[in-house]
């Protein structure tokens, strides 16, 4: 978060200050990232680049705190996301990236025990193994840092839907890692 | 395994909640409940600092927001020029008096409107230097939604036909162009102006010469280009009525 300068940041940005939106966007990039990714595995980087282009032809417009930004750009992600979707539906034979397979965890693997302190791409990858729409709710609740009515907002559903979801997902989360010990005990 | 009942969904949401702590990152794992330690770790790890990959992309981002800043200033700019240009052969239109493309007639050109030829009602008594003719001679020629359209002349008409300094120079040079000192714009005098009671209209004195701006309208003369305002008090609006044509609208 950008805490209280974010306004004065958010008008530079809108003037067109190359350092202002460099602030932004290193502050929501990772996580755009991150949501993106879990989203539509491998199309991350392709997916922000487009919401980046929208936001920066809405800056002028937009109006808001901090907060409601980033879930002004969140909402934009997912549109793209659901967009590519949905072309995708279209275009049945879009092949699987690989890296999306690589960053998945895989109970046997060693080095997945081996370590002690998980990454942040492969706690990303292991959210994204849960029901879709859990996950989407987890990563907008966790890495975006929005709240449920925030969260329900974005993806129309009602906030104590979210919540329950949210719900879920933790118990699954815990359900996965109780039933790998070896990444339970590196963990 | 984990206990059910944990994280019942109809928990209340308050930062009390260990589900909220956990998914707003404000659990540690020490304090999570049983078998929900790992769970808080990952999603500490899923919000932890960017990677620097993540950060790789910020110059190609700084260039493409460059690029569209650069595209939305030129579009601006090139709407500008555009509403200019508009704005500028509507101005043209108006002095040259020709007929719109819409069938719309330019207030000079208008039927009733005077136009170069209503040099004398300008010389008419009554009509003075606000020399618009007789009373309402233009106001009901002049298309009404050119009139509706175009900005009022305000006290112009009052302040001795198209001496008044406020007058846009189009306007000043279209007056001068047909006489009149503003002769040929009845209509155009008439708008803006304040209603003035019409039981003044047809006895009001002509005005007196007097103050007179060089190429000004003169009373009773519809010389063009050699109006010569009477009774050019600024202010005096409601006069314009009184004058003559005031009251066209």
């Amino acid at each position: 978060m950008i805490g209280p300068s974010f306004d004065a940041v958010l008008a530079g940005a809108a003037r067109g200050h190359d350092e202002a939106f460099g602030i932004l966007w290193r502050d929501l990039q990772p996580g755009l990232l991150r949501y993106l990714n879990a989203l539509a595995p491998g199309a991350g980087e392709d997916l922000a680049s487009e919401t980046w282009l929208r936001v920066v032809g809405g800056l002028r417009r937009f109006s808001g705190d901090e907060r409601s930004f980033r879930a002004w750009v969140f909402t934009i992600a997912r549109h793209r996301a659901v967009d590519r979707a949905r072309r995708a539906v279209r275009r049945p034979d879009a092949p699987v990236p690989l890296e999306a397979l690589a960053d998945l965890p895989a109970p046997d693997d060693p080095a997945t025990a081996a370590v002690d302190a998980i990454s942040t791409r492969a706690a990303v990858a292991l959210i994204a193994t849960l029901p879709p729409d859990q996950a989407e709710v987890v990563l907008l609740r966790v890495v975006a840092g929005l709240e449920v009515a925030e969260v329900a907002a974005i993806t129309g559903k009602h906030p104590g839907n979210v919540r329950v979801l949210s719900h879920r997902a933790l118990r699954r989360l815990a359900e996965l890692l109780g039933a790998a010990p070896r990444v339970r005990g590196g963990v | 395994m984990v206990a059910d009942g944990v994280f019942p969904p109809e928990m209340p949401d308050t930062p009390y909640d260990p589900a909220e702590r956990l998914l707003g990152g404000r659990l540690d794992p020490e304090d999570a409940p049983p078998g929900y330690a790992e769970v808080a770790t990952v999603l500490r790890a899923a919000a932890g600092p960017p990677c620097p990959d993540e950060l790789a992309g910020q110059p190609a981002a700084l260039a493409t927001f460059r690029r569209v800043r650069h595209r939305a200033r030129v579009r601006a700019r090139l709407v500008t020029v555009a509403l200019a240009g508009t704005l500028a052969l509507g101005g043209l239109w108006i002095v040259d008096g020709a007929h719109s493309p819409l069938g719309l007639l330019s207030p000079s050109g208008g039927p009733g409107s005077g136009g170069p030829g209503s040099g004398a009602p300008a010389g008419a008594p009554g009509s003075g230097g606000a020399g618009s003719g007789a009373p309402g001679s233009g106001g009901a020629g002049t298309a009404p939604a050119l009139r509706a359209a175009l900005p009022p002349v305000g006290a112009a008409a009052g302040e001795g036909g198209g001496g008044s300094p406020e007058l846009p120079s189009t306007r000043e040079r279209a007056i001068a162009r047909h006489g009149g000192g503003g002769a040929s714009r009845g209509g155009g005098s008439a708008r803006g102006v304040r209603p003035a009671t019409s039981s003044k209209g047809p006895t009001a004195k002509p005005p007196k010469p007097g103050k007179a701006e060089p190429g000004k309208a003169k009373p009773g003369k519809a010389e063009p280009g050699k109006a010569k305002p009477g009774k050019a008090k600024p202010g005096k609006a409601g006069e314009a009525g009184r004058g003559g044509g005031g009251e066209g609208r």
